[in-house]
């Protein structure tokens, strides 16, 4: 049963078409990957799916009804969304910021019950930031910077999680703890679509693969199917295979296509 | 930490009661603890009754609500703009109140109208937040906020300015310059009731935004994303420092820093919650206002020295020790 759907997607910022005709649906228990060169409109389309951006066209839907027929604050116990190098402002201690993320939870004068610190709590050991409760946000590493937003994304209790590139810029070990942690959240009944720039952890963690390039969808499905050469090549302008190694997926990359030293074609 | 901000707002209302005491003791004649009493609670014809209630009572109260208006649009300011250097009197709101002002004692009205003074206040205070938005944006960047209110704080000046230019007589010159060096003496109750309404309906819009400014935290979009209207948020701040700072500098002058000193002297103790900052912020600037004005009063001999004086020869050094300490910190 698919439960985050859009249908039609077409954003416009500025004058610009980022988004053109985008269509998907994410069942319950899902990992999708959102793949794509730089610019191919991925931000946008997890920033329309949380509702941050206006579609011209199209409709996302959660749990049956339209995001935007949502008040805020039910769409946001729904939704989570997990900003690219999400980052607190002031020096909040750890335990606080991930208690932020129950607003949706609370009336504007409640303070936070035996749930929220259950869900708290859960969301911290989930995430291996539990020893860090008293640390100040703005001064952890970048690894622990990048658990301590998840745990913060994930204590909403929200089902959908939307993490745009949650894993740029961290050492292979935080690649592979913070992918393990937003699979295990999909393994729990929850589904998540995050965007990546890592291929072989697309192969590796997703269940399904969504290409984006130009703002379109080129193409979908199961990284098995998805990442092929051709398919590569046309999306990335990249010469890569995927290969199979002690029943591990990895993507291999042999050079850029026509060994242009061009990023990407227009 | 819950614990710790209960004893916090514990101190820090036992501390504006004890100055509330001590300010109605100091003066000319000094009173005993025991002479205030009888004054507040069984009050006779006794010259000493007379003093604390008709002089010493309103300074005091407005001591409070001043204090408490520009501590908290000063900490809600910061929040809203996720930047300590945020204050009434640096993003121009403060000068462009006394604009207004200047403008009712420039045409006369300060006397016709009791509501006049608090009126033009707000407006000026409005329009200058309202314009610091406008030329700064959303995203301010520390340089880009400080300019826009150097711009606005510069412009509001000079309107002033050319307002003591053209008045009319000596006397109403006199009268705009004086008032603008921010003062509470000579105040009566009347003022006290003209500003608190507009003050109380200001704090309740800043206090509500409270939990939106500590989810403003986590930034913008993320702020968003948990449910947080930034358009709502936005407006209420603008509006509550509009009607706090607004109708403080009508009952007080311009007084400045006391919205950058408090916040920034508490945010540690409430574990640099914006949201939380606010209440302690409120208490704190009672009570430095009290302190401050105590000590104006102690100070001064003959001639009195102006609250607005005091605060800015101690404020501008502690926003310029600041400014350099968000410089090494980013350098």
């Amino acid at each position: 049963m698919s439960w985050l759907e859009a249908e039609g997607l077409r954003v416009r910022l500025g004058d610009r078409t980022v988004l053109d005709n985008v269509s998907l649906s994410v069942a319950k228990g899902e990992l999708v990957g959102l793949l794509g060169p730089n610019a191919s409109g991925k931000s946008t389309l997890l920033r329309t799916l949380a509702g941050l951006e206006t579609s011209e066209a199209g409709a996302v839907r959660i749990d049956g009804a339209t995001v935007a027929s949502y008040a805020p604050r039910d769409r946001a116990r729904r939704i989570a969304y997990l900003e690219q190098g999400a980052a607190s402002e002031w020096p909040i201690a750890v335990a606080r910021l991930v208690a932020l993320g129950r607003t949706p939870h609370l009336e504007p004068w409640e303070r936070a019950g035996e749930t929220d610190r259950d869900a708290i709590a859960d969301a911290m050991a989930r995430c291996d930031v539990t020893h860090l409760a008293s640390r100040a946000a703005t001064e952890l590493s970048g690894g622990e910077a990048a658990r301590v937003m998840l745990a913060r994304a994930l204590a909403t209790g929200a089902g959908c999680l939307l993490a745009d590139e949650p894993v740029s810029h961290l050492d292979p070990y935080h690649q592979f703890s913070i992918m393990g942690v937003i699979r295990a959240h999909a393994d729990r009944g929850g589904l998540a679509l995050a965007a990546l720039h890592d291929l072989t952890l697309a192969a590796r963690f997703c269940d399904r693969v969504l290409l984006l390039r130009n703002g379109k969808i080129a193409a979908a499905g199961p990284p098995g199917e998805i990442l092929t050469p051709e398919i590569l090549a046309r999306v990335f302008s990249v010469e890569a295979s995927l290969v199979e190694q002690d029943g591990l997926l990895q993507v291999v990359q042999r050079g850029i296509v026509g060994g242009s030293h061009e990023e990407e074609t227009p | 930490m819950t614990g710790r901000i209960g004893s916090l707002y514990f101190g820090l209302t036992l501390a504006v009661l004890a100055l509330f005491v001590v300010s109605l003791m100091t003066g000319p004649s000094a009173l005993s603890v025991e002479e205030v009493w009888n004054a507040l609670v069984a009050p006779d014809a006794a010259p000493s009754a007379i003093i604390v209630r008709e002089i010493r009572l309103p300074r005091t109260l407005l001591a409070i609500l001043v204090g408490a208006s520009l501590g908290l649009a000063g900490a809600a300011l910061q929040g809203l703009l996720r930047n300590p250097l945020a204050e009434p009197g640096i993003v121009g709101a403060s000068s462009a109140a006394a604009f207004g002002t200047a403008l009712v004692f420039y045409f006369g009205l300060a006397g016709s109208s009791i509501a006049a003074l608090p009126a033009a206040g707000m407006a000026g205070a409005l329009l200058a937040v309202g314009l610091l938005f406008a030329l700064a944006g959303r995203d301010a960047t520390p340089l880009s906020l400080i300019l826009a209110g150097v711009a606005i704080s510069s412009f509001a000046s000079a309107l002033t300015a050319l307002a003591i230019n053209l008045a009319s007589s000596a006397y109403a010159a006199l009268e705009i310059t004086f008032w603008l060096l921010g003062s509470l003496a000579d105040r009566s109750m009347s003022h006290v009731a003209v500003a608190a309404p507009a003050m109380a309906a200001g704090w309740v819009l800043l206090l509500s935004g409270g939990r939106s400014l500590s989810v403003l935290s986590l930034g913008e979009d993320t702020a968003q994303s948990l449910g947080v209207s930034l358009t709502s948020l936005r407006a209420r701040i603008v509006l509550g420092v509009a009607l706090a700072v607004g109708a403080s500098v009508s009952v007080s002058g311009a007084i400045g820093f006391v919205g950058l000193i408090v916040p920034h002297l508490l945010r540690p103790a409430v574990g640099h919650d914006p949201g939380r900052l606010l209440g302690v912020s409120l208490l704190g600037g009672a009570a430095l206002m009290l302190a401050a004005d105590i000590a104006v009063r102690l100070l001064s001999s003959g001639i009195e020295i102006r609250l607005g004086v005091v605060t800015a020869l101690i404020g501008a050094p502690f926003f310029l020790a600041l400014l350099m300490q968000m410089r090494r910190r980013t350098t």
